[in-house]
């Protein structure tokens, strides 16, 4: 047998074969639980090993993974079952650009404060929720959730979520970045503040975006330092909406957020105008609009 | 096909002078997105069902075991099977969470079962149909590995330590239980060979972000292997003492994939993940594809690279064995994923249909005496399978066993 032929031949074809191979960094890793539900256990994950930076991590339906003892990285999630962030913090996304994640067919994102440590989702860049169905990120005190974090991983200023139609973010959040909400912001429980910026002046953030939001059961949304634009429906519904002395709205041509007052009460704390339109007071309900003294608020603003 | 792959052709075929090289380089080419299966092994399935299928791990005598979840939402319906010479066996039959079983040479099996009034995760052996429980405490005791001394390594999650994340290596010598570490770590990704020395992961998640070390325990002593590696993890550690991790390089993080032998450490590649090598120089890993979004098998012999799988769902690697044979999981996840298995041909089955019988004698007659003809005759088949004495050549000392083997 001519050994040294089949060698050559061997190795010069694996050679080539080696040749073909595109070039691809990083990988995707899917929660399988077979050991538990913790992220940091690496044979909870296929291929073994827990996902990091550059990585996708996918939270199969039916499944619970606990971000819960130690901090987490990923670029992407996908999260068709439940994610847990449990007194710790997932860093999302990428430095070199922006990235989507998902949350589809019913997926959770809970955020849980067990201990003294508020737990955290840190963007780098902008991170879209993009949801095939009805994707949950949820802070909501009334199912145990809560308080949660959102905010930067390195750079405030141009850092942000875009939350897509299917895309719902509920309960008792700090949100420090830039929001794009096309879904659902909904702050429904009377334990709950939705907080939209943080206090810096001017703002360093901006709230956007076409879907809804939401203030009713008792719960409160509180506007701080965000630039205002965009064509949302600010409801209010046994609900407070809190817009404090810290936004802003640099393009008044373009705001066109429309705002139902049916039940609770609007607080201005600085001027504001909108083209959109004032749907206020419903039967049988108290609606209240307070508008700071020296302060003025417009609506259905023409063009 | 890309732009390197056909400069890469280019530049190749032509200094092909023999009709038979050209022949088989172009083929190599032109399959650049198949499988690539090496000369003288078959694909086998071994699981086709609606289960998820996971974790397999290979002996020497091709004997898999993997873990079956019948209901892909609750993992007491995890089951241990053993897959031995086209026989598929349940060796667990009931509502149990069983976990990660490993498989020695010897047939012995272990994995870990929760267990006791507090479902804590306990190690336990399987041997000779014979159930052994190894453990028995109040703390987790999980993904255990078994050498073919009988020694069993696994974690030992004690909630301890830094965020409460401590994990312990034990090690049963067949006697007594040792620890291994005892440092309040997080000491995960044990790789267990049958020289009794140990690989492992060393986590510290206090510091953010986390860090880690690879870990070698060698008669007794400890060292570290990793120098400066962002995030390492273990993933393999043969009997030549040589290991394996993957590590992320920034800024990018790509996956590169190292392997250490007696403090020189060597880059195997800088795309993929999950390195497993045997003791005869194959190694086989995974890959991500990013154009189909799967991860496929790769597989290295005489320093090339062979892609194992192509179809456009997830090969995910198992484990690696001696012959060669490789053991992986395949499917889209969650739910339907089966079990796939690279199996050698047997010595003596020179027309590759994976027996020796009397189609075979012509094609060592050949062999021996025009290799060239056999070889463009049987191009997926590999003439060193002729080596049926086992001496490392093919030649007339091996007519005589050959025919031994014949039905």
């Amino acid at each position: 047998m001519n050994t040294r032929l089949y060698a050559f031949l061997t190795a010069l074809t694996l050679a080539c074969a080696a040749l073909t191979a595109p070039v691809a960094i990083a990988g995707t890793f899917t929660f399988d639980g077979s050991e538990g539900e913790d992220w940091h256990d690496p044979d909870n994950w296929t291929p073994p090993g827990t996902p990091g930076a550059g990585d996708t991590a996918v939270i199969p339906n039916g499944l619970t993974c606990k971000v819960k003892s130690a901090n987490a990285v990923a670029e992407i999630i996908q999260v068709a079952g439940t994610l847990g962030l449990e007194g710790y913090k997932l860093t999302l996304g990428s430095t070199s650009g922006n990235t989507t994640s998902t949350i589809g067919n019913g997926g959770v994102i809970y955020f849980k404060k067990p201990s003294t440590e508020t737990p955290e989702l840190l963007v780098h860049k902008t991170v879209t929720f993009d949801s095939t169905t009805l994707g949950t990120i949820t802070a909501r005190t009334a199912s145990g959730y809560g308080p949660g974090l959102i905010s930067d991983a390195d750079d405030p200023a141009n850092s942000g979520i875009i939350l897509d139609s299917a895309t719902l973010l509920v309960g008792n959040f700090t949100i420090t970045v830039d929001v794009t909400n096309n879904g659902n912001l909904r702050s429904d429980g009377g334990s709950d503040t939705l907080t939209l910026g943080g206090s810096e002046s001017p703002p360093t953030n901006a709230l956007d975006g076409s879907g809804a939001m939401l203030a009713s059961g008792g719960g409160t949304i509180r506007i701080n330092a965000m630039e205002l634009d965009g064509t949302m429906t600010w409801t209010v519904n046994d609900g407070t909406l809190w817009l404090t002395d810290k936004f802003t709205i640099p393009n008044p041509g373009s705001f066109d957020t429309k705002v139902r007052v049916l039940d609770g009460t609007l607080d201005i704390d600085a001027d504001f105008l909108t083209h959109g339109e004032l749907d206020f007071g419903t039967a049988g309900h108290a609606a209240t609009i307070k508008v700071a003294s020296g302060k003025a608020a417009e609506f259905n603003v023409d063009d | 096909m890309g732009r390197a792959s056909r400069r890469a052709r280019l530049s190749i075929l032509p200094r092909q002078s023999a009709a038979g090289f050209g022949i088989l380089v172009a083929l190599a080419f032109g399959g650049s997105a198949a499988a690539q299966i090496p000369p003288g092994y078959k694909v086998v399935v071994v699981t086709e069902s609606p289960e998820y299928d996971s974790s397999p791990r290979i002996n020497n005598r091709g004997q898999i075991v993997f873990l079956r979840r019948y209901d892909i939402n609750d993992r007491y319906t995890q089951e241990i099977m053993l897959y031995d010479n086209g026989q598929l066996i349940r060796l667990t039959d009931d509502y149990v969470w069983d976990s990660a079983p490993d498989i020695n040479d010897d047939g012995v099996v272990v994995w870990s079962r929760r267990m006791g009034p507090n479902e804590t995760q306990e190690i336990v052996r399987l041997e000779n149909g014979k159930l052994t429980r190894i453990t028995d405490n109040e703390i987790d005791d999980r993904s255990p590995n078994i050498n073919n001394l009988g020694q069993i390594a696994w974690k030992a999650w004690n909630g301890l330590g830094c965020e409460n994340s401590g994990s312990e290596l034990r090690l049963f010598d067949g006697t007594i239980i040792v620890d291994i570490t005892a440092n309040g770590f997080s000491n995960q990704g044990q790789r267990l060979n049958d020289l009794g020395e140990i690989l492992w992961t060393r986590f510290d998640f206090c510091p953010k972000p986390w860090e880690s070390v690879a870990l070698f325990y060698s008669n007794g002593q400890t060292t570290q292997p990793t120098v400066g590696q962002w995030q390492p993890f273990t993933t393999s550690l043969n009997n030549k003492s040589q290991a394996a991790w993957m590590h992320r390089v920034p800024p990018d993080y790509h996956h590169e994939n190292q392997i250490w032998q007696a403090g020189v450490t060597t880059t195997l590649t800088n795309w993929g993940t999950n390195v497993y090598l045997n003791n005869t120089g194959q190694i086989a890993f995974d890959r991500w594809h990013d154009d189909t979004e799967v991860w496929q098998v790769w597989y290295v012999v005489n320093g090339g690279f062979l892609r194992l799988t192509d179809e456009p769902v997830w090969n995910v690697c198992g484990e690696i064995n001696d012959r060669g044979e490789v053991a992986w999981e395949r499917g889209m996840y969650p739910g339907d994923v089966d079990i796939r298995y690279m199996k050698r041909l047997p010595p003596g089955d020179l027309n590759c249909d994976d027996r020796v019988d009397f189609g075979d004698v012509d094609l060592l007659v050949l062999l021996l005496t025009d290799p060239g003809a056999y070889a463009a005759d049987y191009p997926n088949c590999d003439p060193r399978l002729a080596d049926v004495n086992g001496d490392g050549s093919v030649n007339a000392f091996d007519v005589d066993p050959f025919i031994e083997l014949l039905p």
